[in-house]
């Protein structure tokens, strides 16, 4: 009888002690924006891949009781309203917050976090300078570094270009970072030189850039800029009759579709880099294309994918805590050496952004072409 | 120019027609100079609200490029997409008061956004802080000129508004004014008036009786006054025609007694004494019938006569005592007691003596005749004066038979409650008192129970 007493005494006290952790997770996107690449509408696209990462980890999560609630803080397209999220966020309960997708968004909400110590995890956004925040700065894309050697290194070798142009809007963080490393390496290479055409992202007319571009008479023209906006600048390049190939980095997406129509079937030659391309045929991509189409009835895009690992990446070090405070979140992800996702090898071994592998692209008739994936180099 | 005008004004109509155009004329003057004056700060008034209105658009667009440095090289490029605006004269992004033109050098960097002019005053720019939290980044500073404010165009319209705007009002005015001076009576007053005109009448057969809408009681007091007046005025000309031949018809009468006796003596020529006789009963007649005959006629011409009055400053007591003398000689009564109750003995007054006995005289009359209606033995009058401020009261009271009914109808033509006399009496003193100016009452005395006749005249100039 006294045996069963303190059996049951056991049971109850494991229990009380084995109650649920509970951690607040933000996302900050631009859910009520469409985004100018649209390859974010309403933020939809973020946001499934990353419920889709907790579905999948819900048992091992279950089985150490901690459960994970989401709080949405949506800052638009409003670069001002990105600073109002951030120090929304930090007066929050959450423990860590996902998101702020672009560049420039990662840029101003990374000081305000580091300031009050809240962890942030950019999925997506690729500037150099988020590499240099010492802590509680995490990022689940490569760099604008490594996407700037790949490209130079492709117009060189590849594309045997020696002239370059660069059209890009200078009132965008992700373009003018692009093509600051991009030229960086471009000019390493002798006898190479590159020009440049700054425009605004509010642009609407190109004809007169085209002219310009024209008379430079380049062998290869950059356009890292977003997506539709790209599409537009080359569209009124092809019909000046400039038909140099065109370069881009992942701000052109990763399917194609839009950039293609807005290029109404003119032909161009046009390569562009990408974390993911959806008929990559590795295990973990055909898995988590089938799911995600089973679970929301469409494709997945490169904002859904890196979200996706970025939550699994996120799950993994929540795994391995004790300690579920924002420190303590934190110490778990700087922990974080390599993971092996979706979109390929995360190696966390210097700070920063991971080296990751990039995909190349080709522009086709109606999509992109998968051309090849580029390892990078691996880190000393 | 006015004094031309005047003979040409004929009419009120006229008159307002004028000097609106006059008005008018003069204020659509002081508008072309208004303009002039204000047109430069409606304008700048106009071009502030512009400037205000874009300055936040503008600033929204260049503030995200100052957050981060790898977009600051945009800064340049929108500077000059906004100087490409022909609209603007001067754009320019300031970061210290060194920065600022030499023309705005007044202009102050504050943390609200606020307005300066140029220092020839001729361009209105304003200055907006870039900022965001607490970090501000610079300035805007965006200018517009205010020359050319003026044009012909817009000096017309102006006046034309203006114009419109006075003939507008001017028409509001002259038809309020039109309706308040018409005379014009409404419908249904009309339908009233005569409703009430056919009542006088005696008509008991009135069909339409008048649905009175209309609550202006000025006009209905106006109309129904001037019909009572018309009514009176045509019943008494009624009445005077009807008289015209009762006068002639008395005087007919007169003259028939002593024509009737000037024959019986005619008849008896050849007797002696029996002529004699006749002769004496002819002398007897007349002397009967003159007075009267006499006393008709003179009433009847006194009715129609226009009082014409020569004043002079005389002895108004003086003026009673005649009267009374004259009244005593002409009566029929046997010495009527006539006490005059006086406060001096002698008052100057402005009055035509002769006109103003007559008066006394009718009074005086009146109240014997009054009292010999009466069928009184013995006739008493008094005649009391008093002097109240700047007035003179002089009242007749009399013990006849008081006067029944309405005081004032007592003053209209043939109106009589006595035995003898024709009714002229009191309307002549009427008259003679409304050529003085004076004011002529009627009541009851207290004292003696009959009737009571005030002359109030002032102590002042007559003309």
């Amino acid at each position: 009888m006294h045996k069963l007493i303190f059996a049951l005494l056991f049971v109850f006290t494991l229990s009380a002690y084995a109650k649920d952790s509970v951690i607040e997770i933000g996302l900050a996107s631009n859910f009520s924006e469409i985004s100018s690449s649209s390859s974010n509408p309403y933020g939809n696209y973020f946001r499934e891949g990353i419920k889709l990462a907790i579905e999948h980890k819900k048992d091992e999560l279950a089985r150490k009781n901690i459960k994970i609630k989401l709080k949405e803080f949506d800052y638009g397209t409003s670069q001002l309203k990105v600073v109002s999220v951030a120090k929304e966020a930090c007066k929050s309960q959450v423990s860590l917050v996902l998101g702020y997708v672009y560049s420039s968004h990662a840029l101003l909400a990374a000081p305000i976090h580091q300031k009050c110590k809240l962890p942030l995890f950019s999925p997506s956004a690729t500037a150099n300078r988020l590499s240099n925040f010492d802590s509680y700065i995490h990022l689940g894309a490569f760099s604008n570094q490594l996407q700037g050697e790949v490209l130079a290194d492709i117009a060189i070798k590849e594309l045997k270009a020696k002239k370059a142009l660069a059209i890009y809007a200078a009132d965008c963080a992700y373009c003018t970072d692009l093509t600051k490393t991009f030229k960086t390496a471009f000019e390493k290479e002798k006898s190479t030189t590159i020009s440049e055409i700054p425009t605004l992202s509010t642009d609407q007319n190109f004809k007169e850039i085209a002219k310009k571009a024209k008379k430079i008479k380049a062998d290869i023209i950059l356009v890292p800029n977003h997506e539709l906006f790209s599409a537009r600048i080359i569209s009124a390049l092809v019909e000046e009759g400039i038909k140099v190939p065109f370069l881009g980095g992942d701000g052109w997406g990763n399917h194609g579709e839009q950039f293609l129509k807005v290029l109404q079937n003119k032909k161009i030659e046009g390569f562009s880099l990408s974390h993911w391309f959806s008929e990559i045929p590795t295990k973990e991509n055909k898995t988590f294309v089938s799911q995600y189409k089973a679970s929301f009835k469409k494709s997945p895009n490169d904002t859904a994918v890196l979200s996706y690992d970025s939550m699994s990446i996120i799950i993994e070090a929540i795994l391995s805590l004790d300690d579920f405070s924002r420190a303590g979140i934190d110490n778990a992800l700087n922990k974080v050496r390599s993971f092996s996702g979706v979109t390929g090898n995360f190696d966390y071994t210097t700070k920063g952004a991971p080296r990751k592998s990039i995909v190349l692209l080709k522009a086709g008739k109606s999509q992109y072409k998968f051309l090849k994936i580029i390892n990078p180099k691996a880190s000393k | 120019m006015i004094k031309k005008l005047q003979p040409s004004l004929k009419s009120t109509v006229t008159k307002i027609s004028v000097i609106t155009a006059l008005c008018s004329a003069m204020i659509v003057i002081g508008c072309v100079f208004s303009y002039y004056y204000f047109a430069k700060s409606i304008a700048q008034r106009n071009i502030q609200a512009e400037l205000q209105k874009n300055i936040n658009a503008h600033v929204e667009n260049i503030l995200p490029s100052f957050l981060l440095p790898e977009q600051q090289g945009a800064i340049p490029k929108q500077l000059e997409m906004l100087k490409g605006n022909k609209k603007y004269s001067e754009f320019s992004l300031i970061f210290s008061k060194d920065d600022l033109p030499k023309v705005f050098k007044n202009c102050v960097l504050s943390t609200d956004t606020n307005f300066c002019k140029n220092l020839e005053e001729d361009e209105l720019a304003i200055l907006a802080p870039i900022q965001v939290g607490g970090e501000r980044f610079g300035y805007l500073l965006e200018a517009k000129s205010l020359s050319g404010t003026y044009s012909l165009g817009g000096l017309l319209y102006f006046a034309a508004l203006i114009l419109l705007g006075i003939f507008a009002f001017a028409f509001i005015l002259f038809s309020a004014f039109r309706k308040i001076t018409t005379k014009t009576v409404p419908r249904d007053l009309s339908n009233l008036l005569n409703y009430i005109k056919e009542l006088l009448e005696g008509k008991t057969t009135i069909v339409e009786k008048p649905n009175l809408t209309f609550s202006d009681f000025s006009f209905l007091q106006l109309g129904i006054t001037k019909l009572f007046n018309n009514y009176k005025k045509s019943q008494n000309e009624a009445v005077v025609g009807y008289f015209a031949s009762g006068v002639l018809h008395d005087i007919k009468t007169q003259f028939q007694s002593i024509v009737a006796a000037s024959e019986l003596a005619e008849e008896a020529k050849h007797d002696p004494e029996k002529y004699q006789k006749r002769l004496e009963n002819l002398h007897r007649v007349t002397e009967r019938n003159l007075p009267t005959l006499q006393a008709i006629i003179k009433s009847t011409l006194d009715a129609n006569k226009e009082i014409v009055l020569s004043p002079q400053f005389e002895d108004i007591f003086e003026t009673i005592e005649n009267s009374v003398n004259y009244a005593r000689a002409n009566s029929d009564l046997n010495n009527p007691i006539i006490d005059i109750e006086k406060p001096n003995d002698k008052l100057l007054i402005s009055h035509d003596r002769s006109q103003t006995i007559r008066l006394f005289f009718n009074l005086l009359k009146n109240a014997f005749e009054a009292q010999d209606s009466k069928g009184e033995a013995t006739q008493k009058v008094i005649i009391n004066i008093k002097e109240y401020g700047q007035a003179l009261k002089i009242r007749f009271e009399d013990a006849g038979l008081g006067i029944k009914g309405n005081f004032d109808e007592v003053f209209d033509p043939f109106i009589t409650n006595k035995k003898s006399g024709i009714g002229l009496g009191l309307y002549n003193a009427q008259q003679i008192v409304n050529a003085h100016g004076w004011r002529l009452t009627a009541g009851s005395s207290k004292r003696l129970g009959g009737a009571c006749f005030e002359v109030t005249m002032p102590k002042g100039e007559l003309f």
